[in-house]
């Protein structure tokens, strides 16, 4: 091939043409490593470094639609010659395009030999490949060293260290990392919004939730019984003697923990040896909820010996037949703390409320039809294609009990008047279902690029409306390309295929509207999903995309069931602009404001609470659920606002960062048992001292009456004393009394506190604390005239005076110190980023990120915080391993525990080693780093030993206590 | 002469009381302010060790310590203790009995621990030691009675036995009256002093479901508590 003949026929885009340009400077390592969003252009640049580069080379691609992508590329958009480019690895020619598993079945036949050929390799997607698949590409390019240029959208961020230390290994360092948002920005993708298009389910299909929450709560509640069961369970072996059962105990933790969880709903509590297990810590025992019922039910029904015994049993019965009557067994598996019941068949698919749904994915599909009209290009993605439900006659009215690409096309094509009536499609691997006045069209592309063959059939479909097509074997890997071009001229303007065919390498740009009407919830495969609405479409300046996510949503269910968690992994995977609030670009159903709680009603106001970033929506509450879809279908009719949102949001900021916001609200000054320390210790110092203030006043009354006796005796010798002594009385009243008030308000919260002893608070009664002293004055005047209360006064306040003046207050000052730098969020924030900033810079982990990056910032009254201009890979592991660091315990290797400061009252304080930093010395230096900037000492303490298992299971247990708000959040933001 | 070492011995000896009393009195002040924990009493096992007997074998007087301490937890460890409160060495047969008895209604009471030794910890905080009633009598004694010992051996005194009769029937009064105050202290009763801890304290956990269940009407309370669930339905 001449290579210096091909020549790319559009302008470059400005990342591309900056890629081009460094080119040089990013093989230094002899790798080139790109990583940029579905619809960036990867596919021109990777053709173009590999023109540069001149030499005999190989593209691996991850399915035969992209791999006839890269072809037709190419050749269309360089003009190279098709004889030049061979897909076949037992022919190669100048440029080879194979899939992975051509590679590892060439492998398979001839090992490594034969491809002595290559020079340059082109690995496109290559994060999520099988093992074995990987194991043949590694070898191939330890045997033949070619330049290796990597092309990706979504590098693996989210897979363990082994794995992303072998993709790193083998792509390099990321030479260039561009985000959506940037190209947005930039005008080379397209404006877009995602919509939740929540779905409540009918009365009819959510029967089944509604009976299994029932008797979900009838069996909690049953737990919650007081009964001989407790006697049983405070007797188990665990319990009694844990330490004989160690191994055990570490083994299966969370069954300990539910056992101390049932005891606690059966009003009973842990027996004294098991405290011990935990530090001490009593109250640990988490509320008893369907999680830890479950965890208990599941091995006490089917595998503790100890309570297989005839007594036990007899107790468990009840338990067992309710689960039994619930269905709540599957597989030998107990699913009581699902949200929704195992089922399968019939009762499965009633449970995705798939009527519910199409008619959904109908009411998307009318709305953006009467909003565009034929300028509509909706593609709808599902899961399975369900062939059975294909209309037998034009009068077929079969309920469509499943939601897959043959109910959707169904449901929509029944739907009478629609404005997409007539264009409709359906694209799979089998099925292929076009609008019959399309058929000549089609027939004309296919017989234009394959003249010579006669294997085209065209069926006719139940409605004479749409005809079926059957390509035939050596044509069915064009007919993607066919139909493409129908979509793109308009004939069809409702595409609905399968995730498996379109979802991934599917090139359609002219798409504006894009409903994924499935199950995933990956964001490697979301993001190649929404991919395909993304792109620009040269001529079409003002083109704006609509990604639609129908989600079922249970607002009997906590958190709202099994796809509105769905949705929550979903989202993390990609950022766009808020839908309510101020405009700014950010990734999460934070957009939307979701929550899953009741929303709180302000009392001023009598209305849902209006956070900084706009109106809330929750997903217990129908009413909310219905205005975030009356909100959804009126944002997406207004494409010109999408726009501008992003317009205006993307001035905010220049890069998209990975961010870490603090768990919950106010935590570290409400919650964090650090800063309660501090509290408590400061409210202790100023008890103390009040108390001494009044011990003082009792000492001062006897100091003072001798001093009066003795001065009204030495006022015969110095007449001026009494004058002396009631100015000092009256300069000390004056310093001491508001201060001795100021004292007593600090005080007064924590003396009145409800749980104190009645005889302590009657010694903190005032009256008699001044009645004594004024008593004693008027006697003494009496008695010895004058002089003497004056000398009184003046010895009485100067004893005071001189009392508060040789006690300084270090401790409590100390205390306030250390509780003002701890409860503070902000510094809380800087000073764990800045700890393990430095660990992670010390350990050479980070890739070219320094500590000195680190910023955090204030939004909406919330600060955050991140690596300013990181790469993504450093911006992904310090969020990642900061979210480990500032969230509830879960299981790491190492765990760091505070040294406890002198006075401290509660168990153990511990924090997580973030995995990113599991060995022992990571860990060590990331001890050091902290008990620095926390100002307090921390050690590492390694958890898979058994004294170290001993430190886990006590904060996993302090972890169980915490709710989900008091979990740092991992959160991209645009900035 | 003997009058006025009298008089300076008794104003020594209660200064020197005094000052005790005070230091005595900080401290329990401060142990006041020390944090509590929830100790557990072994069941059955409450009793005070005696320390003197009278000549039939009673034991008259104990230590005001429990013979089997109780336990609790701080800062992560486990803790002993069996004082009954600061400075309170002894009680007698009567009170041991009033404070067995106080003691016998819970198992788990509130004791307060040194925060930066827990191994200093006491059940109750004690009675105070330092009250204005107290002081009165110190300057009664302290003060008042040597002067009057001091001016009664002076020459200013008046001449003339009846003043002298009138001098000492009042100081007997008065050294009476104090012996019969000590003597009329009501009964001192620790048991008063203890802390219980109740569910509500929120000690061992405070469960709204538990404590609602607590309070439904007997009769579906009784339904449960022989363990039997069978009539329920699923």
């Amino acid at each position: 091939m001449q290579w210096d003949q091909l020549r790319f026929r559009y302008p470059w885009r400005a990342y591309q043409a900056r890629i081009l340009d460094r080119l040089e400077q990013y093989r230094d390592d002899r790798k080139v490593h790109v990583v940029a969003p579905p619809g960036a252009g990867k596919t021109v640049l990777g053709l173009e470094i590999m023109r540069r580069l001149g030499k005999s080379s190989l593209i691996l691609a991850p399915n035969l639609t992209i791999r006839e992508q890269w072809i037709e590329r190419l050749v269309t958009d360089f003009g190279a010659n098709p004889t030049h480019i061979s897909s076949d690895l037992y022919a190669p020619a100048a440029v080879t395009v194979v899939t992975y598993q051509a590679l590892y079945a060439y492998h398979d036949k001839r090992g490594l030999e034969g491809l002595e050929w290559l020079e340059t390799l082109v690995v496109d997607e290559c994060h999520h490949l099988r093992r074995e698949w990987w194991r043949v590409l590694d070898a191939t390019v330890k045997r033949y060293r070619p330049e290796l240029v990597a092309l990706t959208a979504t590098p693996p961020y989210d897979v363990s260290g082994v794995e992303w230390r072998r993709y790193h290994g083998f792509c390099g360092e990321i030479d260039e990392e561009i985000s959506i948002p940037e190209l947005v920005a930039s005008g080379d993708l397209c404006p877009h919004q995602d919509y939740l298009y929540p779905i409540l389910p009918p009365a009819g299909e959510s029967r089944l939730v509604s009976e299994w929450q029932d008797r979900k709560a009838s069996l909690l509640e049953l737990a919650h019984q007081r009964s001989e069961l407790a006697h049983v369970l405070r007797n188990h072996p665990w319990l009694q003697e844990p330490e004989a059962h160690y191994e055990a105990i570490f083994e299966d933790p969370e069954y300990f923990t539910a056992l101390l969880s049932m005891l606690r709903a059966q009003g009973s509590e842990a027996p004294a040896p098991a405290l011990g297990v935990l530090h001490g810590e009593a109250t640990l025992a988490p509320r008893l909820e369907d999680r830890w019922l479950n965890k208990f039910l599941q091995r006490a029904l089917r595998g503790d010996d100890y309570l297989a015994g005839n007594q036990a049993k007899e107790l468990l019965r009840p338990y067992r037949r309710a689960l039994s009557v619930m269905g709540a067994w599957d597989r030998g598996r107990l699913y009581f703390d699902q949200a929704l019941p195992p089922a399968t068949g019939a009762a499965a698919d009633e449970l995705e409320s798939p009527q519910a749904k199409l008619a959904a994915v109908t009411r998307i599909a009318e709305l953006e039809s009467d909003a565009l009209h034929h300028d509509l290009r909706m593609v709808i993605l599902t899961d399975n294609i369900r062939e059975e439900y294909l209309a037998t006659t034009v009068h077929d009215r079969r309920p469509l009990l499943q939601v897959g690409t043959v109910p959707v096309f169904e449901t929509l094509r029944r739907r009478e008047g629609a404005g997409y009536r007539g264009a409709l499609g359906v694209l799979t691997g089998s099925l292929v279902v076009i609008p019959a006045t399309a058929t000549s069209r089609f027939l004309d592309l296919a017989y234009s690029q394959l003249p010579a063959e006669t294997v085209i059939h065209i069926h006719p479909y139940a409605d004479p409306e749409y005809v079926v097509v059957d390509a035939g074997t050596l044509a069915n890997q064009h007919t993607v390309g066919w139909v493409t071009e129908l979509f793109t001229e308009g004939l069809i303007r409702i595409l609905v295929g399968t995730k498996s065919l379109l979802g991934e390498g599917w090139d359609a740009p002219s798409v504006n509207s894009l409903v994924l009407a499935n199950r995933v919830g990956s964001f490697v495969l979301s993001n190649q999903m929404r991919g395909r609405a993304i792109r620009t479409v040269r001529g079409q300046p003002d083109k704006t995309a609509n990604i639609w996510h129908p989600v079922v949503i249970h607002p009997e269910v906590r958190r709202g069931g099994p796809e509105v968690d769905r949705m929550r992994r979903r989202f993390r995977g990609f950022a766009g602009p808020r839908m309510v609030g101020e405009a700014a670009i950010q990734n999460g159903l934070d957009r939307y404001n979701l929550k899953f709680e009741p929303l709180t009603v302000h009392p001023a106001v009598g209305q849902a609470q209006l956070p900084a970033g706009g109106k809330s929506f929750s997903t217990r509450d129908v009413e909310s659920v219905l205005e975030l879809r009356e909100l959804s279908e009126m944002h997406a009719r207004d494409r010109p606002a999408l726009a501008r949102r992003w317009t205006d949001a993307l001035e905010a900021g220049s890069q998209l960062v990975e961010t870490i916001r603090p768990p919950g609200e106010r935590y570290f000054e409400r919650k964090d048992p650090l800063t309660r320390h501090y509290r408590e210790s400061v409210g202790r110092h100023i008890e103390e001292r009040f108390r001494m203030q009044l011990l003082q006043m009792k000492i001062a009354n006897m100091v003072a009456f001798v001093a009066a006796l003795t001065g009204s005796v030495a006022v015969l010798g110095w007449p001026w004393l009494p004058l002396v002594m009631l100015a000092i009385g009256s300069v000390g009243a004056a310093l001491y009394l508001p201060a001795l008030r100021r004292l007593r308000e600090d005080a007064m919260p924590r003396l009145l506190r409800a749980d104190r002893h009645r005889a302590a608070d009657d010694e903190l009664r005032m009256t008699p604390h001044i009645a004594f002293p004024l008593g004693m004055c008027l006697l003494l005047g009496l008695v010895l005239g004058p002089a003497a209360p004056a000398v009184f006064a003046g010895a009485y306040f100067g004893w005071m005076v001189g009392q508060n003046a040789l006690r300084p207050q270090l401790k409590r000052n100390e205390a306030a110190r250390r509780h003002t730098f701890l409860a503070s969020t902000r510094v809380r924030l800087l000073s764990y980023g800045r700890a393990l900033s430095q660990a992670l810079n010390a350990g050479q982990h980070f890739q070219t990120a320094t500590p000195e990056t680190l910023r955090l910032e204030e939004e909406g009254g919330e600060e955050l915080v991140f690596l300013a201009d990181a790469e993504h890979h450093d911006g992904q592991l310090f969020a990642a391993a900061l979210g480990e660091l500032m969230s509830p315990v879960e299981n790491p290797r190492y765990l760091l525990r505070m040294k406890l400061p002198d006075d401290w009252t509660q168990g153990e304080y511990y924090l997580s080693v973030p995995s990113a930093l599991g060995n022992r010395r990571d860990a060590d230096r990331l001890a050091r780093e902290m008990s620095e900037a926390v100002d307090q000492e921390f050690e590492a303490i390694y958890t898979r030993e058994p004294a170290g298992r001993l430190h886990l299971l006590t904060a996993r247990l302090q972890a169980t206590g915490k709710s989900d708000g008091e979990a740092a959040r991992r959160e991209q933001r645009w900035r | 002469m003997l009058i006025t070492v009298l008089a300076i011995l008794l104003f020594t000896l209660i200064v020197v009381r005094f000052v005790r009393r005070a230091l005595q009195e900080g401290q329990r002040q401060r142990v006041l302010t020390w944090p509590r924990a929830v100790a557990h009493l072994e069941e059955g096992l409450d009793r005070l060790p005696g320390t003197s007997a009278n000549r039939s074998g009673q034991t008259t007087f104990y230590r005001a310590e429990l013979a089997v301490p109780y336990t609790f937890y701080a800062r992560g460890q486990r803790h002993t203790g069996s004082r009954l409160a600061p400075r309170l060495t002894q009680l007698n047969a009567s009170e041991e009995k009033l404070f067995l008895r106080d003691l016998a209604k819970a198992r788990k009471y509130y004791v307060h621990f040194n925060p930066d030794d827990p191994t200093e910890n006491y059940l109750t905080i004690g009675q105070s030691l330092l009250t204005y009633g107290k002081m009165t009598g110190y300057l009664l004694y302290g003060l008042a009675v040597p002067l009057a010992l001091l001016w009664f051996a002076s020459d200013y005194f008046p001449d003339g036995d009846p003043w002298k009769v009138l001098f000492v029937i009042i100081l007997g009064i008065v050294l009476a009256g104090g012996v019969a105050g000590l003597l009329a202290q009501p009964l001192f009763n620790p048991g008063e002093l203890l802390s219980p801890v109740r569910a509500s304290d929120g000690a061992d956990g405070g469960d709204p479901l538990l404590e609602s269940l607590a309070n439904r009407p007997a009769a579906s309370a009784e339904r449960v508590q022989g363990g039997t669930v069978d009539d329920w339905r699923y």
